[in-house]
């Protein structure tokens, strides 16, 4: 990391970081209990879950918590992008038009616009075992989310089969996309409409 | 009995092309769109704008089961369900539905929570994608009108959130948006006006017939201007084609394309690379969010009760998002006019100066390629600055936490509050300045030798 780079983020942290410390430290969480009498017939517990987190986070809390989480989505979609690239662009790429290029759709190209790097998929085992694995684990958080849905709707179980679910195809994307797509870079003219 | 042919590898591209043909045939597709280039950055950060279009998705998506089970109105109603603090008891209409949405219906506490956990990643992740842009000067010539777009966005954002806030009518929230409605009444000569013809009248007072505006205005108005925005947004940037990361290209593997020629955009085509990075960006924030929800709950009604205009809950602040403006009123103190100066004039003053700030940064040269911050001192470190100041108000609007901190009295930390708010950002930015400064001279020194 550059020096200036290192500057600006201690100038940064050096007023941010009290301010969450200050919002963290004082921020009136509370872990207060919440009654709830499901009804006859009703097999609903939103309120139950297997981590003491806060019955309700402050509002300044939060506001940590949601950049925190964009931090956490960009750090997330940063090793997604760079894993495709590693791998899906290894060695040196091919050149030529849709035409002689498998795999790339016509549209591709245009008057304006040409293939100017290309790598073909891999479509080896180890993405066949990669989409499948992660495709049972989709299809896996999905029942399970399902089934918690239909019965306690429990609100840290829906949550934390919903992200498990969310993530596992995400990565099945990125599998397939890495593997068994054609990498393609395509140079575009700016003036035209 | 032999069925047909299972499809290779190799048959895929022919099977993509034909479902293709078939539907070019029918709908005429526009086929340079479906072409498109989209420049990349090894970060990945020229994602943070889909960021922001996949929690505003995700807002309408839980928006829409939320307004199938949401009342507005504030007439009493008897609450029959599984909230036991008020089952059996007469509360605001507004209040009882969310009950219900929160504790009566299967997953619905958690598509709430998803809903308003997107609603701050939202806003985060504008914020996040208007750093970008502002630090890599990508709102230069012919962008201007884009980041206009874009920062008006932000706002209405914030004004959308705010509806939001007061929806559930429970005490914590009721209070807090009160302040907004102050601010409103606080213009001279119109404020009562403004307040009348915006919200209805005054809050809580007229409550049952502000929450219909409000959720009006939440549901209907807004997000429809949002939309529209974000589509002359993409639009745009459609028709002037994205910045591009210089140091992103590699002419060595580029066939025909030099390393400074910006009369092209280098990229991956929309379909099918970009488009798949796009699901993995949506699941990403879905997944991020959902866990926010899952184990982070907020506007937990049954601690607060419905509104009760008699009583003032403890700490009570307006959502994260608009702390500074709350900063801003209490620096203000007791002058006159001071929540139309501290809530309008000033917040007013600023909104202008970043909306405007690309034709306050203006040159005749068009710019498409992003540039390096630290080689622009002047706008880098006025963006510094103008963070700090915006975390500095932030601290002021938690004056009580940093009187307790410190081991002063609340009122005595104000003016060392109102020191600091001034100061530090001019400091900081007077820093970052010489030493960017500094380094491009230190450069230039380099290359000339």
């Amino acid at each position: 990391m550059r020096r200036e780079t290192v500057v600006i983020a201690l100038l940064i942290g050096a007023v941010l970081l009290p301010m969450w410390a200050l919002t963290i430290e004082t921020g009136h969480n509370s872990f207060e209990e919440i009654a709830v009498q499901p009804a006859e017939n009703s097999s609903l517990a939103p309120t139950a879950g297997f981590l003491p987190t806060p019955t309700e986070v402050s509002v300044y809390v939060s506001g940590v918590l949601s950049w925190l989480g964009v931090f956490a989505i960009f750090g997330f979609l940063a090793f997604q992008v760079r894993f495709v690239d590693r791998i899906g662009r290894a060695g040196e790429p091919q050149h030529g038009s849709a035409d002689d290029l498998p795999g790339v759709p016509s549209f591709v190209e245009s008057e304006f616009r040409e293939i100017v790097a290309y790598w073909p998929a891999r479509a080896d085992l180890a993405g066949v075992a990669l989409v499948g694995l992660f495709a049972f684990l989709t299809v896996l958080f999905a029942t399970l989310f399902a089934v918690e849905t239909l019965g306690a709707a429990r609100l840290q179980f829906l949550g934390l089969y919903a992200a498990l679910g969310s993530f596992s195809l995400a990565e099945l994307v990125v599998c397939y996309t890495t593997y068994f797509l054609p990498s393609i870079t395509v140079a575009e003219q700016r003036d035209h409409s | 009995m032999q069925g047909p042919p299972i499809p290779s590898l190799d048959d895929l591209p022919h099977i993509q092309r034909n479902v293709y043909d078939w539907a070019d045939d029918r709908l005429d597709l526009e086929d340079s769109l479906f072409g498109k280039a989209f420049p990349e950055d090894k970060y990945g950060s020229f994602l943070l704008g889909e960021m922001a279009l996949f929690s505003f998705l995700i807002l309408i998506g839980t928006g829409v089961f939320l307004g199938f089970l949401y009342r507005p109105g504030s007439e009493l109603v008897v609450y029959e369900g599984a909230a036991a603090q008020f089952a059996g008891q007469e509360v605001p209409v507004a209040f009882a539905s969310v009950l219900r949405i929160s504790y009566d219906v299967p997953a619905g506490m958690f598509i709430r929570m998803v809903h308003h956990w997107a609603a701050y990643v939202f806003i985060a992740a504008i914020g996040l994608h208007m750093f970008r842009v502002f630090f890599t000067g990508a709102y230069r010539n012919p962008r201007e009108l884009n980041w206009v777009i874009g920062a008006t966005l932000l706002f209405l954002v914030l004004g959308e959130g705010y509806m939001g806030y007061a929806l559930p009518f429970d005490n914590y929230g009721a209070t807090a948006t009160a302040i907004g409605f102050e601010i409103a009444g606080s213009i001279p000569v119109l404020g009562e006006f403004v307040r009348g013809l915006v919200f209805g009248g005054g809050w809580p007072d007229n409550a049952g017939t502000i929450l219909p505006r409000l959720y009006f205005y939440h549901v209907v108005a807004l997000p429809l201007v949002i939309g529209g925005l974000l589509a002359a947004h993409m639009g745009l940037l459609v028709r002037q084609k994205h910045t591009e990361q210089q140091s992103a290209r590699d002419p060595d593997e580029l066939a025909g394309v030099d390393g400074d020629d910006d009369s092209r955009v280098v990229g991956m085509p929309l379909l099918p690379n970009q488009a798949a990075i796009t699901i993995v960006a949506f699941l990403g924030v879905f997944g991020v969010i959902a866990l926010l929800a899952g184990f982070f709950p907020v506007q937990r009604l049954p601690l607060w009760g419905p509104s009760d205009p008699t009583t003032t809950p403890p700490g009570v602040a307006p959502d994260w998002f608009i702390t500074w403006v709350f900063g801003l009123l209490k620096l203000v103190g007791p002058i006159p006019y001071s929540e139309f100066v501290g809530g309008v004039v000033i917040p007013g003053l600023i909104s202008n100066v970043l909306v405007m700030w690309p034709f306050i940064d203006w040159s005749d040269d068009e710019a498409h390629f992003t540039a390096d911050p630290i080689q622009r001192p002047a706008p880098t470190a006025i963006g510094v600055a103008g963070i700090t100041f915006i975390i500095m108000l932030s601290i002021a609007a938690q004056n009580g936490a940093v009187a307790s901190v410190v081991g002063m009295e609340t009122g005595a930390v104000m003016w060392p509050l109102r020191i600091l708010v001034a100061v530090v950002p001019a400091l900081w930015g007077l820093i970052t300045y010489a030493v960017l400064k500094r380094g491009v001279r230190r450069r230039a020194a380099a290359e000339a030798e």
